[in-house]
C-alpha cells in the first residue's frame, strides 16, 4: 500500500513540464527568395530556413536550421546559395539562449548538408557578395539593425572568405577610416588581375559621403586605401560603380561629381604594405553624370555612357583613351540602358526624375568612328516615364507610366515601336519568365496573374484561388505565387501557358514537419 | 433519468455484477509535439461500463472525449481526441469501502487539430492512430440498497497514443466555385501520450 501511494505521489508530482519558448516567440518570415529552381523563407521564430524546391513536378520541402532571429537574407548572384544573418539572442529569460551574430551560408542545391556558421561579431544587417560567390562582407546600414546593444560601430566590417571554413581569422573584423561618414552601400568586383600581380582578386568598394575605399578581400588585414571625393563644395555621395575587370578598373558615378571616376588599380611595390595603388582619372564627361553605363565592343574596347544634364549631353567615353564624344540632348536623362545586355547595339535614354513622355535612342556601332554620324533618336510616348525594366534576354524595355503602374509599354527596341498595355489594378509584383518570353503580373486586390507574350502582346490570365501578394518565375520556367499566409500557401503554375488544371495549391509549406521540430 | 434508474433497479440482482461510470479526465502533454500546440494539458471527459468476469476482475469498455487549446507562433491551437477503449481492471479490498483498483486498456483514437490564423487560413486534419492505457488507483464504493452500489474512483495512469501523422489542410468555404487542387505540407507527427489522472463516479448493479 504503501509503495502504491508512493508512486501515485511521484506521478502528481511532475505533473507539470517547461515548453520550448520558441513557441511562443514573435515571428516574421523573410521572403520569398528566389533561387534557382527553389523559392526560400526565413522563419526568425523558428529559426530555420524553407525551401521549396519546383524542380520535379510534385515541389520538395526542405528546412535548414540557423541561429536566432534572422536579420536579413540574401540569394548569391548565381542562385545557388542562400545567406543569412542572424542577430543571435541574450539569454535574460528562461529558455532563452546566449548566441552571438552569425552569418550563415545556406547550400540551397543540397539542402541536407548543414548550413555553415560564421562568428561576425556584430549583428551587421546587410550583406555584400562576390560575383564569384568567394567573398561576403556583412555590414550596418545607416539606421542598423534595431536599437538593441549599447555602442554600435557603423564603419565595422566582416570579411568572409567563402572558401574557407570559419575560423579565429576568418571572418577577418575591420574598422575602416571614415573621415566622419558611414559606408552606404559596399560593391565587391569581379576576380580582376591587376598588371604585375600574379593572382586574381576581389576588390571592395565601400561608397560612403565624399569617400571611396578601396579594400583587398585577398588581404583583408592590410590598409585599405580612401579617396576623398569631395571638393570642398557639396557633398559627393558616390552612387553607383561598374567594374571593367579586364582592365582592372572600376567607373564611378557620384552625385554632385564633376566627372566620372575612372579607379585604375595598378601593381606597387614600393607602398609597403599594399602591393597595389589605385590610379584615378576623371573621365571627361562634365555637368555631373546623373547615370553610366559600361560596355565592350566586338574589339573588347571599353566604353562608358554617361549622361551629364547639367551640359545637355550624353557622353560616350573610350575607357582606355578617355576620350570622348558627346551628343547633344536637352533632356534631363538619368537612366541608361543597354540593349542587347551583354554585346549592346543600342542604348536607351530616360528622363525619370523628369518624367518626360519620351525616350531616346542611340546606336552605338562604330560610334568613335569620327565619321560617324552619332545622333539620338527621339521615342515619342502619349505619357510622361516613371520607369524603363529591361526584359532579360529580349531586345524589350517595359517602361512603366504612372506611380500605380496601371499603365505600361513595351519598347521594341528593333523597331524603337511602343505598345501599351492596360493594367486593372496597380502591378504590385512582376516577373519576367527566363527566356524573357513573358511578362508576369499581379495585384495585390485582384486574385489574378496576367501573362503577356512579349513575342506578340497577347495578353492572358490566370484565376487564382486566394489574392496574391507576390509572383516570381523560377529559373525551370515555373510561376510561383505567393499567397503571404504566415503556414505558407503558393499557387504554383508549371508554366505561362499553363491550365488551371496543370497547377496547383501548395499550403503549410513553412509549417513543414513543425511537430517533429526540437527547438 | 427516472426511467433510466427504474429500469437499472428493475434489472438489479443482488450481486452488483454490471458497472457505469461517468468522470473527467486531465492528461499532462509532454511530448515535444504537444508541447509545440500547447503548454495546457489535455482536458475532458469519459464514460465506462464494465461487467464483472471473475470475481474483483472486469471487463471494460470506455469512450473519451478530450480537448485543449493553446497559441503557437501567433496563432490559435486546437487539439480534440476522441478514444474507445476496452481493458480489464482489478479491484483489491483494503478496509471497508476503501479499494485499490488497477486497470489496463487499449483502443483507438481520432485526433482533431486546428491550427487558426485570424487573417489568414485555418489549417485541419485529423488522423486515427491506436492507443493504449494503463492506471493505479482507488475507490470508495458503498451500497445503497441489496442490489446498488455507488461509489467515486480516482486514477493515476498513463496514456500511450501512437504519433498521429497530420498535414496542414485547409477547408475553402463550399460556395460553387471551381478549385484548384491542393497539395498540403506534412505538419508533421502528433504524439498526446502523457500521464493522466481520472476522478469519476461509478454505479453498479
Amino acid at each position: 500500500m504503501t509503495k502504491f501511494l508512493v508512486f501515485a505521489l511521484l506521478l502528481a508530482g511532475c505533473w507539470e513540464d517547461d515548453r520550448p519558448i520558441a513557441w511562443s516567440r514573435d515571428r516574421t518570415v523573410i521572403g520569398p527568395i528566389p533561387l534557382k529552381s527553389q523559392v526560400a523563407y526565413i522563419d526568425s521564430a523558428l529559426d530555420r530556413v524553407t525551401i521549396v524546391d519546383l524542380a520535379d513536378s510534385k515541389p520538395a520541402i526542405a528546412t535548414a536550421s540557423i541561429g536566432r532571429r534572422a536579420v536579413t537574407a540574401l540569394a548569391s548572384p548565381d542562385r545557388h546559395f542562400l545567406f543569412v544573418v542572424t542577430r543571435g539572442e541574450e539569454a535574460i529569460h528562461h529558455g532563452e539562449i546566449d548566441q552571438p551574430p552569425m552569418f550563415w551560408v545556406v547550400d540551397t542545391q543540397n539542402p541536407k548538408t548543414p548550413p555553415t556558421a560564421y562568428q561576425i561579431g556584430s549583428p551587421f544587417d546587410r550583406i555584400a557578395i562576390s560575383p564569384d560567390n568567394h567573398v561576403a562582407i556583412a555590414y550596418f546600414s545607416a539606421a542598423g539593425p534595431d536599437a538593441a546593444g549599447f555602442f554600435r560601430n557603423p564603419n565595422e566590417l566582416a570579411i568572409i572568405d567563402l572558401t574557407q571554413q570559419p575560423s579565429d581569422t576568418n571572418p577577418t573584423l575591420k574598422t575602416i577610416r571614415s573621415f566622419g561618414s558611414i559606408p552606404e552601400g559596399i560593391e565587391l568586383s569581379p576576380p580582376m588581375t591587376v598588371p604585375g600581380l600574379l593572382d586574381a582578386r576581389t576588390f571592395a568598394f565601400v561608397l560612403s559621403q565624399n569617400n571611396l575605399t578601396v579594400l583587398d578581400t585577398a588581404h583583408p588585414t592590410n590598409p585599405e586605401i580612401s579617396i576623398r571625393l569631395d571638393l570642398g563644395g557639396e557633398p559627393v555621395v558616390p552612387k553607383e560603380i561598374v567594374f571593367a575587370p579586364n582592365s582592372a578598373s572600376a567607373y564611378v558615378r557620384s552625385d554632385n561629381a564633376r566627372d566620372v571616376l575612372q579607379v585604375l588599380l595598378q601593381a606597387d611595390s614600393t607602398s609597403g604594405t599594399n602591393d597595389y595603388r589605385p590610379q584615378l582619372a576623371e573621365l571627361g564627361a562634365g555637368g555631373g553624370p546623373t547615370d553610366i553605363a559600361v560596355y565592350d565592343d566586338p574589339t573588347s574596347r571599353r566604353y562608358v555612357l554617361a549622361s551629364t544634364p547639367n551640359t545637355g549631353e550624353v557622353v560616350v567615353i573610350d575607357a582606355d583613351t578617355a576620350q570622348f564624344r558627346s551628343v547633344g540632348v536637352a533632356d534631363p536623362i538619368d537612366r541608361i540602358l543597354l540593349f542587347p545586355t551583354d554585346h549592346p547595339h543600342k542604348a536607351l535614354f530616360a528622363s525619370i526624375s523628369a518624367k518626360l513622355p519620351r525616350l531616346w535612342v542611340l546606336d552605338l556601332d562604330n560610334i568613335q568612328d569620327p565619321l560617324t554620324q552619332a545622333k539620338l533618336r527621339e521615342v515619342d510616348l502619349d505619357q510622361p516615364v516613371r520607369d524603363v525594366v529591361p526584359v532579360p534576354g529580349r531586345a524589350l524595355a517595359m517602361v512603366v507610366h504612372d506611380d500605380a503602374r496601371t499603365v505600361l509599354g513595351l519598347l521594341d527596341m528593333a523597331t524603337e515601336s511602343t505598345s501599351p498595355l492596360l493594367g486593372v489594378g496597380k502591378l504590385d509584383s512582376y516577373d519576367f519568365s527566363p527566356s524573357g518570353s513573358y511578362l508576369i503580373g499581379a495585384t495585390q486586390g485582384v486574385d489574378r496573374v496576367g501573362f503577356v507574350a512579349l513575342d506578340n502582346l497577347h495578353p492572358t490570365d490566370f484565376r487564382l484561388d486566394d489574392l496574391p501578394q507576390r509572383v516570381l518565375s523560377t529559373e525551370n520556367g515555373k510561376i510561383f505565387v505567393d499567397h503571404g499566409d504566415p503556414t505558407g500557401k503558393a499557387t504554383i503554375i508549371p508554366s505561362p501557358t499553363a491550365t488551371r488544371s496543370d497547377a496547383f495549391v501548395l499550403t503549410g509549406f513553412l509549417t513543414d514537419h513543425l511537430l517533429d521540430a526540437e527547438p | 433519468m427516472k426511467i433510466l434508474l427504474s429500469l437499472l433497479l428493475a434489472t438489479s440482482v443482488a450481486h452488483a455484477d454490471t458497472e457505469l461510470s461517468l468522470g473527467s479526465t486531465d492528461r499532462a502533454l509532454h511530448s515535444s509535439s504537444a508541447n509545440a500546440l500547447t503548454d495546457s494539458s489535455l482536458i475532458g471527459g469519459q464514460a465506462t461500463v464494465a461487467h464483472l468476469l471473475l470475481p474483483n476482475v472486469w471487463v471494460t469498455g470506455s469512450a473519451s472525449i478530450g480537448g485543449t487549446s493553446g497559441t503557437m507562433l501567433q496563432m490559435t491551437t486546437s487539439v480534440v481526441q476522441e478514444a474507445f477503449q476496452a481493458g480489464v481492471r482489478g479491484r483489491y479490498p483494503i478496509a471497508g469501502p476503501l479499494s485499490a483498483i488497477a486497470r489496463a486498456d487499449a483502443g483507438v483514437s481520432n485526433t482533431d487539430l486546428t491550427l487558426d490564423n485570424a487573417s489568414y487560413q485555418t489549417l485541419t486534419d485529423h488522423g486515427w492512430a491506436p492507443l493504449a492505457s494503463g492506471a493505479l488507483g482507488f475507490e470508495l464504493a458503498g451500497r445503497l440498497n441489496p442490489g446498488i452500489e455507488m461509489g467515486f474512483r480516482f486514477e493515476l495512469g498513463y496514456v500511450a497514443c501512437a504519433p498521429v501523422e497530420l498535414s496542414a489542410k485547409t477547408h475553402p468555404a463550399d460556395d460553387g466555385t471551381i478549385r484548384l487542387p491542393m497539395s498540403q505540407a506534412s505538419l508533421g507527427s502528433l504524439d498526446l501520450s502523457g500521464k493522466y489522472a481520472a476522478a469519476s463516479w461509478l454505479v453498479r448493479f
